[in-house]
């Protein structure tokens, strides 16, 4: 079933689990409208297959016993499949039909992390609610939550046919995110981490304290975990002779050893092609305009009937820098088999126009931002009327004043061609933690009560020119900052002053450039600003939950800056929080530590309810839609997936299995 | 004439040297600075932008050190060849100019063929013709290229090439032809495709080289010599090129220097949104992003392309119109 699928009227299918007919029915509580006028465009689209949701299946448990190759790698002197997939290679259930090999894709290099995705060790489940093996056969939690363990298959290669051993997530770890030249500062998330390797194929990563939620960073981050170490070791300081290494960095044209590192594990040069990888593509060539890919012919995945993937044998990736314009142009002329990254919602009609042209089909996605702009107020703004308004005797009511007065449904229509949801920041409904009130909460169009609530406060219009004054009678302004970036947040904000204004808020919007948005968020200069909402699937949101309680300050949060501090400092820095956000903060820790699943819902339900009835961010429209334009040819990829970071685009979709349906086709 | 060279390449030394504190100053003036620049992109790569992140990346490129330190190195450097290290692009920027070089020299000096060829029959034509229907279709012509920005005739023609003649969009070659080494029917290929970004490039500038040279002959071609000439029966053709084109032609020439980076920077556009691998959207990213090394060592260029294009056509003016005189 599909959980995005809200887009798709979903239907019985045999063999789903009691959980699943339940999400089916809340689904459909959820988005009758929805599902209602989307069932005729997409009535011909599947159901995601059942084996998305559960761990893979090998080789020897669905009694495949031979496998095949492309053709591609005939004459290329290669060992025969059978000895360079792995022992019990990983089974992949494409989404319609088993494919066919053969062709070249056509892409963007903005596309290169869609169209063939990051292997890790584990992966996530295409509702992206649980953690599911891939690189590794399985893993398992300790009782007290320090220690994860986690064991590889055996066989799996790098492209070079170098075998996968628990040293390359150790070399990962202890010289990269750990190694003081090139991590002065360890990472919150992997800070006093130790490595234990058990044997070549089983390891052990064991914190200080209870970790339980690190198998979903090791999921969703996993190709931050392991890196090649035969390749890697001839670049890295630790272990190789210093004065060596500085002559190659020299003579390579690089500042330090470390930025060399960097760079050959980004893929930014023609070195690229050096780099032995786990994906299903390897680089051969890179020119100022191209990037040139093949299969990689140690991938570790077949198909139901024995065909090694990937399908497709050869990737060109198109280099244009920031040129989303272009590539939309291209996209709806179908010059490209597959575009998504670099597209916008309202690049929809030209795209559209494409698809009645017969050169290409729109897919409409789902972008996975609970809401595509979160209005942050700074709660700890250093100016005393301003905070009594957020966080004074008036209570939440200025903050609630002013989400009644947004008309999302409006928003929705002129933004989003109605294809969006209106919504506050709270779960994903993916999540298991997902409420229908939690996400409705303050969201009614009514800008009589909002009226009311300010009056309440004592804002009243002094002056006469329509806009409210604080009670001493002193002018109301609200500069408003923010980023513009990612999602449509300058309509959306242009919007949303104007409602204000309908209640007499002033609010003043200035677009700031991102290094002063950096700058001044951080310092703690912005009266209001804003970020798009995403971690918030069941994935990320126990790992960052940055929108419901003070925890860190950064670019993209800054409503609560000196309350944050105080908690990362243990009080030495900062402002006290009030004894309800302390509370906020313990169960937040609670959230991350909890080892029991009773006590993390707890948790969550607790930071969850309170932004509901605080609203300590104001939530606008979101799961909006997202193009993903696929040439005619391209078969297999899904109509209605989820579109953002926690999932990494397309991990769980298994874009290994998209082929081309016109033979070799170029 | 010697010592007036020499006098004006000794004057370059200290120009150049200003400019590049300069550039290297203002390219570092705006907060934040290159990695937090890059905090989306690396973000859409799959790398999280936390705080720690980012101080590991400012040590690794050494940007926590003095920005005069940065200063020096990168102009040493630069004044032996290695212009530094592009943070931005992962990647020596040596090489990033040198691969885009052919393009972007492909592309200008045949947009300036293409002004000039244009420009100067046009203008000429248009000045002696002065209000006929010729004169009024080419001003209107002129008038629009002049108006049109680049990056709009961009759009405009590399929708007409891929709607009407199935040229691809993007990049100097059709996809067949990228991988192929160098034949004639690879240089035919590119034809078919630089003369979009040539002509685009080239108009606005024909379009204002045809007007000014239409002009100045006006002004020439009223002076009493002239009408002597014609009175003596010299011939039309000879008339017109021997003597007022020559001098209507001077501003034209001491325009050159100022031509060359304008072309580079003009390009900029269109080769952004044309996507071509030119050195123009190169620049723009790094500035963009404060991407100093790269920005600067481009700045510089085209500071030392104006430099000398200006002794160029000092020199050039001094050759066509003997009354200029060196001091």
């Amino acid at each position: 079933m599909q959980v995005g699928g809200c887009r798709t009227p979903p239907r019985g299918r045999a063999g789903a689990s009691a959980l699943q007919v339940a999400l089916l029915a809340l689904a459909l509580g959820l988005w009758p409208t929805a599902a209602a006028d989307q069932s005729s465009a997409d009535a011909d689209e599947p159901p995601w297959p059942q084996e998305w949701f559960e761990a893979p299946k090998t080789a020897s448990q669905v009694g495949l016993t031979s496998f095949s190759q492309s053709p591609f790698l005939d004459d290329a002197g290669l060992p025969p499949v059978a000895e360079r997939l792995p022992d019990n290679p990983v089974v992949i259930q494409p989404y319609r039909s088993v494919g066919k090999y053969g062709g070249t894709a056509r892409i963007t290099l903005w596309d290169t992390w869609q169209f063939f995705n990051w292997e890790h060790a584990l992966t996530l489940s295409a509702n992206m609610r649980d953690v599911l093996p891939n690189l590794a056969e399985s893993w398992e939690l300790s009782e007290d939550g320090r220690v994860t363990t986690v064991k590889l298959r055996a066989g799996i290669k790098w492209s070079d046919g170098h075998p996968l051993t628990a040293d390359d997530f150790m070399f990962r770890l202890k010289h990269v995110w750990q190694d003081p030249d090139i991590s002065p500062v360890v990472y919150r998330l992997v800070q006093g981490c130790e490595f234990v390797k058990i044997d070549d194929l089983t390891f052990q990563y064991v914190f200080p304290g209870p970790n339980p939620m690190f198998a979903n960073f090791f999921a969703q981050y996993g190709s931050h975990f392991v890196d090649p170490m035969h390749f890697f070791k001839n670049y890295h300081g630790a272990f190789r002779d210093r004065e060596e290494l500085d002559a190659l960095t020299e003579e390579e044209g690089f500042v330090t050893w470390m930025a060399m590192y960097g760079a050959l594990r980004g893929w930014g040069n023609e070195d690229a092609k050096l780099v032995p990888t786990l994906r299903a593509y390897k680089v051969t060539e890179r020119t100022p305009t191209k990037m040139r890919l093949e299969r990689n012919p140690y991938y570790f995945k077949i198909d139901p009937t024995g065909q090694q993937l990937p399908y497709i044998d050869k990737v060109d990736a198109i280099i244009l820098l920031e040129n989303s314009k272009m590539i939309a142009f291209q996209a709806a002329t179908g010059q490209l088999d597959f575009a998504a990254f670099a597209l916008k919602t309202e690049d929809i009609p030209l795209l559209k126009l494409g698809e009645v042209k017969g050169v290409n089909k729109v897919h409409v996605w789902t972008r996975l931002h609970i809401s595509d702009v979160s209005i942050q107020p700074n709660y700890n703004y250093d100016d005393p009327k301003y905070r009594e308004l957020l966080w004074g005797t008036g209570e939440r009511r200025f903050v609630r004043a002013l989400s009644h007065a947004i008309n999302r449904p409006q928003m929705n229509d002129v933004i989003y061609f109605g294809r969006g949801v209106p919504s506050q920041v709270t779960a994903h409904p993916t999540s298991r933690w997902h409420e229908q009130r939690f996400q409705d909460a303050h969201t009614r169009y009514d800008p009589e009560y909002a009226k009311a609530l300010l009056d309440e406060l004592g804002l009243e219009d002094v002056d006469g020119d329509g806009l409210r004054e604080y009670p001493d009678g002193s002018k109301l302004t609200i500069t408003f900052e923010y980023l513009d970036f990612e999602t449509p947040k300058t309509i959306t904000m242009e919007l949303v002053r104007d409602y204000w204004r309908e209640v007499g808020i002033d609010m003043r919007l200035k677009s700031v450039e991102r290094n002063l948005q950096s700058e001044r968020a951080q310092a703690n200069k912005m009266q209001m600003t804003l970020w798009h909402a995403d971690k918030v699937t069941d994935i990320l949101f126990p790992l960052v939950p940055d929108w419901f309680y003070p925890h860190r300050t950064g670019w993209d949060i800054a409503m609560w800056n000196h309350w944050a501090r105080y908690y990362q400092t243990d009080g030495e820095l900062g402002e006290e929080p009030p004894p309800s956000i302390k509370n906020l903060q313990y169960w937040g820790d609670q959230l991350r530590e909890a080892t029991t699943e009773e006590h993390r819902t707890k948790a969550a339900k607790t930071l969850l309810e309170a932004a509901a009835d605080n609203l300590w961010t104001i939530g606008t429209v979101g799961q909006a839609p997202h193009p993903v334009v696929v040439s005619t040819r391209l078969k297999n990829v899904t109509a209605n997936g989820i579109w953002g970071w926690d999932n990494r685009w397309t991990l769980s979709y298994h874009p290994s299995t998209w082929y081309f349906d016109e033979g070799g086709g170029e | 004439m010697r010592a007036y060279l020499v006098q004006r390449l000794l004057g370059m030394i200290p120009t150049l040297v200003i400019i590049s504190v300069i550039v290297f100053t203002v390219i570092q003036l705006p907060e934040g600075d290159i990695v937090s620049s890059m905090l989306d992109r690396l973000q859409a790569q799959g790398v999280d932008t936390t705080e720690e992140y980012v101080a590991n990346l400012r040590s690794q490129y050494n940007l926590d050190k003095p920005i005069w330190l940065q200063y020096g190195h990168w102009a040493v450097d630069f004044l032996t060849g290695d212009m530094g290290y592009s943070i931005l692009f992962n990647r020596p920027v040596n090489d990033l100019i040198w691969e885009r070089l052919a393009y972007t020299l492909s592309i200008t000096f045949s947009a300036l063929l293409f002004t000039w060829a244009v420009a100067l029959p046009v203008g000429i034509l248009s000045a002696v013709r002065q209000y006929s229907i010729a004169d009024y279709i080419v001003t209107t012509l002129a008038l629009v290229g002049l108006a049109t920005p680049p990056f709009l005739l961009a759009l405009i023609f590399m929708h007409i090439g891929f709607e009407w003649f199935g040229i691809s969009t993007g990049g100097l070659f059709s996809p067949e032809y990228e991988d192929a080494p160098w034949s004639f029917a690879k240089f035919g290929d590119m034809l078919t495709h630089i003369w979009l970004p040539m002509v685009i490039v080239g108009a606005g500038g024909a379009a204002a080289t045809m007007r000014i040279l239409r002009a100045n002959l006006l002004d020439e071609l009223n002076k009493p010599y002239v009408v002597t000439a014609r009175a003596k029966g010299v011939g039309p053709v000879k008339l017109v090129l021997k003597y007022p084109v020559r001098i209507a032609i001077n501003p034209f020439i001491s325009n050159i220097g100022l031509t060359l980076p304008a072309l580079v920077s003009g390009e900029a556009l269109v080769g952004m949104v044309m996507g071509l691998p030119t050195i123009g959207p190169l620049l723009l990213q790094s500035l963009l992003n404060q991407d100093m090394f790269l920005a600067g060592s481009l700045l510089m260029w085209l500071a030392i392309l104006v430099v000398f294009g200006i002794l160029l056509s000092d020199l050039l003016l001094a050759w066509v119109d003997p009354r200029i005189r060196f001091e």
